[in-house]
This record gives C-alpha cells, sequence and structure tokens, in this order.
C-alpha cells in the first residue's frame, strides 16, 4: 500500500450530477418545482458538491436534500462513467447508503404488479399499492436492509422479530382469507391447497453479512476446483470431488458420455443436474441458510426486489413493477452495494481474561473438535491464488445478474487490506485462513421424521420434527418433494455466532445448547458424544462457542478481551494442523 | 508496482471492463447535467485503460459511522461458564434507591438490549400474551411453538425493534406489532381448527385473516418518552381537578395545559355525563354510579392505551418475550410455567422504565444551507397556519414539578406496581445535565416539552369500515385502510371491538423523520402520503393544506423532515447537517 500515485485514484465509478436521471418529482412535483430549479440554477453545482459531502456523514445529514419537499432516501444513483471520481472508499461508503436507505415510493419502493419472485402478480386486478403495499409474509415488507442486518451492527444478523418467511413472496399478497380461490394469490398454495402460517413460507432469521467476502470467494475457488475435476474426469471414470480438503462425493463420467451425479454430496439440486454430455454446474451456492444463493450480487438484487419492491436495471430491465420508476438501481449502485457487504469486517473472538473462563473456552474449542463437530464446521478453510481479491461480478452470477466478460471483472478489492474496515484476516505465507467453521456444504441434521410446521397434528406426539422446513424450495413446485418439506442446510458458519441473532435457521433457539441438542441425522453420532461429555466439558464446548463474536468496528485485532483489548490467545486453527 | 498493486485493496482489472457498453449507458441516462466534458472523460478513461482505485484516505476507526453501537452483549463470567442468560443480575427491590443513576440506568439498558433466553424465563408455554392462561392447554408455546410473529413471543429484545436510529428508538415495518395478536394461543389460520381464539377463529368463531387478527402498528420509539409521561400525569391531574370542582348539575370544561378535552356533567343525582368528554380514552371516561370518570391521559402506545412506561413494560415484557414480572403475576408465581419465577423485579421494571423516560430528547437538524434553511422556517410557519398546530401542539409546558419523574406513576393500573403499592417513590429530575444528552431545560418557571401534540385521541379516517377486517370491500372507495380491524378501546365481548379503530393519539413529531415510516402502521413510506391521508377532524386542515402551492407544500415536508432523534451526546436540540449546534434561522 502506499504506492498508489494519486492519478491512478481514478475510476470509472461516477457519482451523478444531482439532477441526472430520475426525473425529479413526477409524483409529487409538478411545474413548480422546475421553476424553482431555474431560480436557484445558480446555486445547483455548489450545492450538488455540498449534497455529496453531506451525505458522507451519516445520520443526521442522511435525510436531507436540497430540493425542497424530496423524499427520496437515494438522490444520487453512480453512473458507470467518468463525470466526477469516487474512490474506493467513497464508493463502499455510497454502498453503505445503499444498505441503509429507507426507501420510498419516491425512489421507486413497492412493486404494484411483481411478485417478490420477480414474476407478474398471479391476479393483476389488485395491484399491491396501499394498504396492500407492506405484507410481513409475501413482501414487500422492511424499508432498508439495515433494518433487518442490524445485530450487533448494521451488516450483521437480526432477531427473530425480523425473520424471514422465504417462499411467502411466491404468493401476491397473504391473507390466509378462507374465501380466497385463486391460487397463489392470497392463501391457496400452487395445488390449491390452503396454507397456514406455518406452511406458507419457512420462517428464517437473518445471517449476517460480516466476513461475507471471504465467504463468497472460497466457495467461487471450491467450484473453480469441482468444476476442474468434473472436466478433467475421463470417460468411465469415478472421480473424487474434493476441494480444500472437503469432500463432496463422487462423479462417474459414464462410457455414455453422461453424468452419473448420484454419489454427489453436500451441493443443491440445481448444481447437480445434468442433461446429457454437459457435466453438472457443480455450482456452490453459500448465500441462503438452505443453499440457494451462488453471488453476494444474486442476493443483493434478489433481496431489493422482494423485500423493498427497488427493482434493479439489470435484473428488472424497463419497469415490469409498473410503479413508474426504471432502473431503481443502476449496475455500479449493486456493485456499490455489493462491494459494502463483501469488505464487511470479519467476526472475530472475545476471550476475557479470568483464567477459568479462558482455560473453559481453550478446552471447549479443543472439545469441539474432539466430539466430531469440527467435521463440518470446519475451524478454517484456506483461500489460496489471490482469491483474497475479490471481485464484481463474479464468474458464476445467474442470468438477470451482471455477467464477468471475457474482458474481465469491473473492480477488484483485496478484503486483506487494513485500509477496509477493521477486523479482518491477513494472509500468511500466500494463504488466507478463514475460520468461519463451516464446510460450505448441506447437509441433513433433522430426524428424518416429517416437518411440524406442515404436519401440526404430530406436534402433541412428538411424531414430527420442528426442525425441518415446511418447503423445499430447492426443486420446483410440481416436485413432489417441494411439499415434503426441507432439512438441509449449509453447515452454519459459527464465526459471529453468539451476539448476531437467537439460533437454529430459524432463529428460535434462545441459547446455542438447544441448537447444539438439536443435532441428529447426519450429526447424530457428534450429538451423542456431545451428551457424553461430563456437565464441565459441555459447558466449555458452549463457553468457546460464546466467544465466537462479532467486534467492535475497528478492532484491530480478531482476538478480544471483555474490554475489547487485544489478547494473545491464540485460536486452534492457527496452530497448524490439518483443516 | 506489481507489489503495490497487490496491497491496493482496489486493482485494476487485468483487461479493463466492458467500457463501450457502460459508457453507452450512461450517455444515454445523462438527460440533464451532463455536458460534453464528461463524455470527453470516459473517453479519456477508456484510452487510459488500466485505472486504479486506492484508499487513500483511512475509514475512520470506530467503521463507517462513528456513532454506531453494539446491539447485542454475551455475558460471561467464571459464574457463567456454559451458561446462556442474558440478564445474570437482576436487582433486589429496594436496590434500586441503593445504586446510582448510572448503574440503574445502565441495569435498565442491559434489560433493554437482553436477548432473552430460556435459561432465564423467556417464552410463556402455558400462558397468552395478554396475561391470560392458554385457552388450550395441550398444545403449550414449546419449540416449535416457542415464538409466533403474530400471537407472541415474538422478540428476542426490546431493542431487537426499538432500534432506529439508535437503541430506544423507533422500527421498521419489518419490527411491526401485531397488537391483539396475544388473543391467541398460537396463530395458524388452519382451516382444521375449530377452538375460539386458540389459532385461528376468533372470540365469535368467525375465522381471523391475516389482516384481521390484530392491528399491525409501527414501532415507535421511546426518545423523550419521560417529558411526555409526565405531561400526561399534570394534564391529567388538571382534568380530575375540574371534575372534582364540578358541582353536582353543573357542566364544567375540561381542559389541560390549555388543550381542550370538550367538558362533563354532574348530573343532579350525583352521576356523571361523560358523552361530551372529547380526545379520551373510553376507559378514562368510563364513569360507575357517583364515581368520577377516572380521566387519565394515556400516552403509550398510539391508540392511548396505556397510562405509563412501566405499564408498557411490563405489558410488553410478557407479550413479545414471554418475561413475566413480580409485580403483575406475583412473588414466586409461575403463571407461564417455565419453570422460573420473578423473572423481573419490582427494582428491574423500574431500572428499565427509567432507561425509557431518560432517553434523549428528539431535536432538529437545519443544514447550513440557505434555501433548506429558508424552506424549514416557511413551512413551520405554513405547518402553523394551515392549522396542523390545532392538533399536533408544537410544545406543551411542564411546571416545576413536572419535570421531576417518579416511579411509579399515580394512574397505574392495578395490574402495574401502584402508589399505594410503595413505601418509598423513585423520583429524578429529568433535566439534570448529568443524563443522556440532548436534554431540555427550564425557562421561566416551565420545561417547554416540543413534542407536536395535544396527547389527544383524535379520529382522522373517513368514517369508512376497515379495509383489514373487510376484505371484500374496497380500499379508498367502500373502506378505509387506515381503520384498524379491531378496537384497543373496548374489551373483546364489546360489539365495538370488532367494529374496527380510528381512534389515535395526535402522532409526536418530533423525532418523525429518521426512526420509522409514517402512519400508525408505518405502510406511508413517505411525509407526503401520510399527510394526504389526514380526513375525518382533520379534513378542514387538509384542505387549506391542499390550496398550497407545490413549493409551499415541499418546505412543510422540509420543516417535519428537520425533526430527527439527534446523535448521542449532542449538547443542544438544533443541529446543522454535521451535527454541531446552531441558531434557528428567525423568521
Amino acid at each position: 500500500m502506499g504506492g498508489v500515485p494519486v492519478a491512478q485514484a481514478v475510476v470509472r465509478y461516477v457519482v451523478a450530477s444531482v439532477v441526472s436521471t430520475k426525473s425529479l418529482g413526477r409524483r409529487t412535483y409538478g411545474k413548480a418545482k422546475m421553476r424553482r430549479f431555474s431560480v436557484f440554477g445558480g446555486a445547483l453545482a455548489a450545492l450538488a458538491s455540498l449534497c455529496l459531502v453531506g451525505l458522507g456523514t451519516a445520520q443526521v445529514s442522511g435525510r436531507w436534500h436540497w430540493a425542497v419537499g424530496d423524499e427520496r432516501a437515494i438522490r444520487e444513483h453512480l453512473q458507470p462513467a467518468a463525470h466526477a471520481h469516487m474512490e474506493a472508499r467513497e464508493l463502499i461508503e455510497a454502498g453503505k447508503r445503499l444498505f441503509t436507505a429507507r426507501w420510498t415510493i419516491q425512489d421507486g419502493q413497492g412493486r404494484p404488479l411483481t411478485k417478490g419472485t420477480g414474476v407478474p402478480l398471479t391476479d393483476q386486478s389488485s395491484p399491491l399499492v396501499f394498504p396492500r403495499n407492506f405484507n410481513r409474509i409475501s413482501g414487500p415488507d422492511t424499508g432498508a436492509c439495515s433494518m433487518c442486518h442490524n445485530t450487533p451492527l448494521v451488516g450483521g444478523g437480526g432477531d427473530f422479530a425480523m425473520n424471514v418467511s422465504v417462499g411467502g413472496e411466491r404468493f401476491d399478497f397473504v391473507t390466509f382469507d378462507p374465501t380466497d380461490t385463486m391460487p397463489l394469490r392470497g392463501t391457496l398454495d400452487e395445488h390449491g391447497k390452503p396454507t397456514t402460517m406455518q406452511s406458507v413460507a419457512n420462517t428464517r432469521k437473518v445471517v449476517g453479512m460480516f466476513g461475507s467476502g471471504f465467504i463468497e470467494m472460497l466457495s467461487r475457488q471450491m467450484t473453480v476446483d469441482l468444476q476442474r475435476i468434473a472436466r478433467d474426469c475421463a470417460i468411465g471414470a469415478t472421480c473424487e470431488l474434493t476441494t480444500k480438503g472437503v469432500s463432496f462425493g463422487r462423479i462417474h463420467h459414464t462410457l455414455e458420455d453422461t453424468w452419473d451425479t448420484h454419489e454427489v454430496v453436500g451441493l443443491t439440486p440445481k448444481s447437480v443436474q445434468t442433461q446429457g454430455t454437459t457435466p453438472p454446474s457443480l455450482i456452490l451456492r453459500t448465500l441462503h441458510q438452505s443453499g440457494m444463493v451462488v453471488s453476494l450480487r444474486q442476493f443483493t438484487n434478489e433481496a431489493f426486489n422482494q423485500h423493498h419492491g427497488i427493482q434493479s436495471r439489470e435484473m428488472f430491465p424497463g419497469d415490469p413493477d409498473g410503479d413508474g420508476v426504471e432502473a431503481e438501481l443502476t449496475e455500479t449502485d449493486v456493485t456499490a452495494v455489493t462491494l459494502f457487504q463483501a469488505t464487511l469486517p470479519v467476526p472475530g473472538r472475545v476471550v476475557p481474561r479470568h483464567p477459568a473462563v479462558r482455560s473453559a473456552i481453550r478446552r471447549g474449542e479443543r472439545l469441539f473438535e474432539d466430539v466430531g463437530c469440527g467435521t463440518c464446521h470446519v475451524p478454517a478453510l484456506s483461500l489460496e491464488d489471490r482469491g483474497w481479491l475479490y471481485s464484481e461480478p463474479g464468474p458464476f452470477n445467474p442470468e438477470g445478474n451482471l455477467q464477468l466478460t471475457p474482458d474481465g471483472p469491473l473492480a477488484h478489492v483485496d478484503l486483506t487490506s487494513s485500509d477496509l474496515p477493521l477486523p479482518r484476516l491477513e494472509k500468511r505465507r500466500g494463504v488466507v485462513r478463514v475460520p468461519a467453521y463451516t464446510d460450505l456444504k448441506l447437509h441433513d441434521i433433522t430426524t428424518g421424521r416429517p416437518s411440524c410446521a406442515s404436519h401440526p397434528n404430530l406436534v402433541a406426539t412428538d411424531g414430527c420434527d420442528g426442525d425441518v422446513e415446511a418447503l423445499d424450495l430447492g426443486v420446483s413446485a410440481t416436485d413432489p418433494r417441494f411439499s415434503t418439506g426441507n432439512g438441509r442446510f449449509i453447515t452454519r458458519k459459527l464465526w459471529g455466532i453468539a451476539n448476531q441473532h437467537g439460533f437454529g435457521h430459524h432463529g428460535q433457539y434462545t441459547t446455542l445448547r438447544e441448537a447444539v441438542l438439536a443435532h441428529y441425522g447426519e450429526a447424530n453420532s457428534q450429538r451423542l458424544a456431545f451428551e457424553a461429555l461430563t456437565d464441565d466439558d459441555r459447558n466449555a464446548v458452549i463457553e468457546f462457542l460464546k466467544s465466537l463474536q462479532i467486534l467492535k468496528p475497528g478492532t484491530p485485532c480478531q482476538v478480544v478481551d471483555e474490554d475489547y483489548q487485544c489478547t494473545n490467545y491464540r485460536p486452534r486453527y492457527l496452530e497448524g494442523g490439518n483443516y | 508496482m506489481a507489489n503495490s498493486e497487490q496491497d491496493s485493496p482496489f486493482l485494476a482489472p487485468a483487461g479493463i471492463m466492458n467500457q463501450t457498453r457502460w459508457i453507452g449507458t450512461a450517455a444515454l441516462l445523462c438527460i440533464v447535467g451532463c455536458s460534453q466534458g464528461e463524455t470527453q472523460d470516459a473517453s479519456e478513461d477508456l484510452t487510459i485503460g488500466t485505472a486504479g482505485l486506492s484508499l487513500s484516505k483511512k475509514l475512520p476507526r470506530g467503521g463507517l459511522a462513528p456513532e454506531e453501537e453494539m446491539l447485542a452483549n454475551v455475558p460471561t463470567s467464571a459464574a457463567l461458564i456454559g451458561k446462556e442468560v442474558s440478564s445474570p443480575t437482576h436487582l433486589e427491590n429496594g436496590e434500586e434507591f441503593a445504586v446510582s443513576t448510572a448503574h440503574l440506568l445502565k441495569h435498565g439498558r442491559d434489560l433493554f438490549i437482553a436477548r432473552w433466553t430460556i435459561q432465564e424465563g423467556q417464552g410463556r408455554p402455558f400462558g397468552k400474551g395478554n396475561d391470560k392462561d392458554l385457552t388450550d392447554p395441550t398444545s403449550p408455546l414449546h419449540f416449535p411453538h416457542n415464538f409466533n410473529r403474530v400471537s407472541g413471543p415474538a422478540s428476542g429484545s426490546c431493542s431487537g425493534c426499538h432500534n432506529q436510529p439508535r437503541i430506544g428508538g423507533g422500527g421498521d415495518i419489518a419490527g411491526s406489532v401485531f397488537v391483539l395478536g396475544n388473543r391467541f394461543d398460537f396463530l395458524t389460520f388452519d382451516p382444521s381448527d375449530t377452538t375460539h381464539i386458540r389459532g385461528r377463529l376468533d372470540e365469535r368463531g368467525i375465522a381471523a385473516t391475516f389482516q384481521s387478527a390484530s392491528n399491525q402498528r409501527k414501532t415507535t420509539g421511546m426518545f423523550g418518552s419521560g417529558y411526555i409521561e409526565m405531561l400526561a400525569r399534570q394534564m391529567t391531574e388538571e382534568l380530575r381537578a375540574q371534575a372534582a370542582a364540578c358541582s353536582a348539575g353543573e357542566t364544567c370544561r375540561l381542559s389541560a395545559k390549555s388543550v381542550a378535552f370538550g367538558a362533563v356533567t354532574h348530573r343532579s343525582d350525583g352521576t356523571w355525563d361523560t358523552s361530551q368528554i372529547e380526545g379520551l380514552p373510553p376507559r378514562s371516561m368510563s364513569s360507575i354510579g357517583d364515581a368520577p370518570p377516572s380521566l387519565i391521559v394515556q400516552p403509550f402506545f398510539q391508540s392511548g392505551a396505556v397510562v405509563s412506561l412501566r405499564e408498557f413494560t411490563v405489558n410488553s415484557y410478557t407479550r413479545l418475550h414471554g418475561v413475566q414480572a413480580e409485580e403483575r403475576f406475583g412473588t414466586g408465581t409461575d403463571q407461564d410455567g417455565d419453570g422460573y419465577v420473578n423473572e423481573l423485579t419490582i427494582a428491574d421494571v423500574t431500572a428499565v422504565s427509567v432507561f425509557q423516560a431518560t432517553l434523549p430528547v428528539p431535536g432538529q437538524v437545519i443544514p447550513q444551507n440557505r434555501i433548506i434553511e429558508q424552506a424549514i422556517t416557511r413551512g413551520e410557519t405554513l405547518f402553523a397556519r394551515v392549522g396542523c398546530t390545532s392538533c399536533h401542539t408544537p410544545s406543551l409546558p411542564l411546571n416545576t414539578s413536572g419535570r421531576v419523574f417518579t416511579e411509579p406513576s399515580p394512574y397505574n393500573p392495578t395490574n402495574t406496581l401502584q402508589l399505594s403499592d410503595v413505601n418509598r417513590i423513585y423520583d429524578l429530575d429529568l433535566n439534570d445535565d448529568a443524563l443522556p444528552q440532548p436534554r431540555l431545560k427550564q425557562r421561566g418557571g416551565s420545561t417547554h416539552v416540543p413534542a407536536y401534540t395535544d396527547l389527544k385521541l383524535h379520529d382522522i379516517t373517513s368514517g369508512l369500515p376497515s379495509c383489514a377486517a373487510n376484505s371484500d370491500l374496497e380500499p379508498l372507495v367502500t373502506c378505509d385502510p387506515d381503520v384498524e380491524a379491531i378496537s384497543q378501546h373496548f374489551p373483546t365481548d364489546d360489539d365495538r371491538f370488532f367494529e374496527g379503530n380510528g381512534l389515535f393519539l395526535t402522532r409526536r413529531l418530533w423525532g418523525i423523520a429518521n426512526q420509522h415510516a409514517f402512519g400508525h402502521h408505518g405502510q406511508y413510506t413517505t411525509l407526503a402520503e401520510a399527510i394526504g391521508a389526514h380526513r375525518g377532524e382533520a379534513t378542514g386542515v387538509m384542505q387549506r393544506y391542499t390550496r398550497l402551492s407545490e413549493y409551499e407544500k415541499g418546505t412543510v415536508i422540509e420543516f417535519l423532515k428537520s425533526l430527527q432523534v439527534l446523535p448521542t451526546g449532542t449538547p443542544c436540540t438544533v443541529v446543522d447537517e454535521h451535527g454541531r449546534c446552531r441558531q434557528k434561522p428567525r423568521r
């Protein structure tokens, strides 16, 4: 750092002139407003720069704009032209503004004619305008990204109250009104069956985005590895799909040049699908707890539509939601908010000075591995080959998201740079160890019993599993598995687990201990091993988990004591070993 | 160069980007404000080829927003190894008088941000959120029925919802509260459920819908709420004195702090005719026999359903967290059957009530910018001129004794700690400089509380029935979307319960702009929409507002946008866009 000439700090990211793309106030301002522009025309330029500076100063000024009466959350959309140059810092700050913007109808908030899935409403005659402009299950259901992603800080996880109803967005506007007879409007599902509050959607806690740039780069590298293994797998051969020490089973390249994928494990069905001689995509989808989403960018584009009715131009060209506003987010806006998330600090550890607590954490960390938790909650995965250079757009974005072209990515950011928000990871000898405690694989740790959400009659007799979701959204609605439910989730990232939200994919476990004891299925033996520990040892494991926390902004190290002073406790993942 | 590139967080991509497409788009979009020169710049950038980004300035320590505070804590100590509780210490009753104010406030704050766990009494397996026993005790609210977004428990902590722009504030619509949803054990909307107020059927046996089962309300902020409670208490005192002085056979005007509350008639037979009282909740107007109506101004909950911060606190802990206060459920009593008693002591509830009461007051943000200053000033004048201030009273005065906040309130209902239950009152001066800033100051014997409310209930709806309760009606044509499905003002066996509610306290406007969206439901994303929804009692004012020019309407919006919760520790109540204290511009 430091060697970059200032002249090079120019960019293609631009804050559009204040009076740029949106036709000002076509809802609320008439000719009077335009007249004022000419009256104050001379002051425009000065005001424009003042406004940009002001917007960077957070809370106080975040809501004022020089245009009198304007209630847009974001007045300056980022344009891909070089009119005024932005530094990376400014781009990330712009991303944060988009992440914290409480969108209004003047910004294009709302999607009168579009479902949260992005398809047109089932019943176009009942558009989602007030009082149907918000719906806590089918959405839009929130004002800003940061309204739910706020614990313990902006970008983090969220309370149970903020849970997202995944799959609720299939409906226009959920009512549970028994008189509704139109499937996927308010009550009836795809098959014409009435839904309940528990079966209409999968309720999931809001998970945090801290460290997510590293996670995305891990999954990109792992995808590249798996794809290479498949590509190099000779006809007739069976090849081990192992990347970064994590096994995704095996793939068989048949003598007919087709692909037998039934031994592939840990990937979502979409990534394992194969047709003819085309190998499966083998893409790791590490966002959404059930592993549905490829990249931060895809997550961002979809969430803006589902939760806010803010439609990005790259995913929703034109005005499909019929709210009268086009290009509610530019490509550069989406890049900025994606980079903001990707460059959030990484979680760390809080290890109090008290010797008894410290030694419990130390012992718990070892026991965690001894009982086998580390088999799936792999303490750390390694980013190699400059994988810490996060780039946008990513190489595996599905259609509807900005694609990587042969010309290469539009921007790189070095996730290890100490100029980004701290704490962050460092590279050592060409490797960045990412202590997220996950293998990024899907596992089923449920009992095998049916979902309580769709079989409430079995709750009383313990004949159902409260951890199995009502819907399997990884397959199409016509697939019988769709309503059999879902018990497969990506191994929970444990970094930052203790201070972001409740536990379990639903956030309904108020303690880590409940979550640990809910491990069945693939994790049955680990739970049994945990239960077989002494009281003290079980407490130690919990104490270790409690130490995994998001740290205060700017903390210059990853392990601190209870007063947030850097401390010399050394996590096991840094002590070598073969993770 | 290679090295520095590697170390730069933003690196020039090897072959730069697909510039043509991007620049093409940009040119297309630059309708206004893009000069020839800018296009020139763009093409220069193209010819330069690789352009790197650098972080020439470090991010401020503490992240992008220096003010960010942590919204969670994970208590631990040698005694807590392996234990998962959010509030390891509780105050013993009486300790509230022994500890320092700072200690009490910290404890109150800890309880406000505590994410409660089952190891300390979170959850109410056998209790409804309305304090009653479950209708169907054979289906206790254990996992997976331990949380329910509508009937509750619905949240981990107070601050899980009250967090905009900071802890104690309002909240997003995602964190809206479903008022009265807690009449149900566990809402399912399951068509096979045939038991009343269990999961689907209401008290009448009619199937509730997602919209009619409860009233969805935004989370409102607690900033300045100590002053609000004290205003309400003083107003109550005034009204009660007027009633007490009203001889039999007389009709007496009721007014408090110059706010008119109609009139009450003391009949010659000693009974009371309360039909001319205005702006009070029905429960404060009811009168039995010779007893005068209570005339209590209830300033909390948007429908004015709650007397004090303390009542609000005890209600919310039960409804939203299943954490039961001993003052309501009894010492040593485990009404909710979770195996824990005394989940909150009287001293705990005092601490969390006082924490809320002493939160800073909202203020005003007036940018150092002539156009905006002028707009705000003009907007404030017009706000008064068109008559908004007839209900949104700019400020109400607290006399000297009123600035001393006391616990418990003399008007608490029987299910909350009452004066008669205690032999010592907790008191504290709300104007004390040592409390979190900004705060109000006394001037000329009074502390003026600029909350922009008259603390009265008004109906500004159209008079049409509720859309939420009548899904067959057409919004804004045959039904009113601002009328709630059910009424918090009446018991469920009163017919008026199911007639819906259009009565709300005049919205306090201090801090309106940066805590949440607008309308009692939070479904108006702009202030302009909320203003446009003023009907009923506000019709005349609305007509005058509508006649303003577009610019003038804009200035009113600009004035409202200036009413904000200020950064922590701001030593004054008027600041510029950088948070620096400033003078209010002269009118």
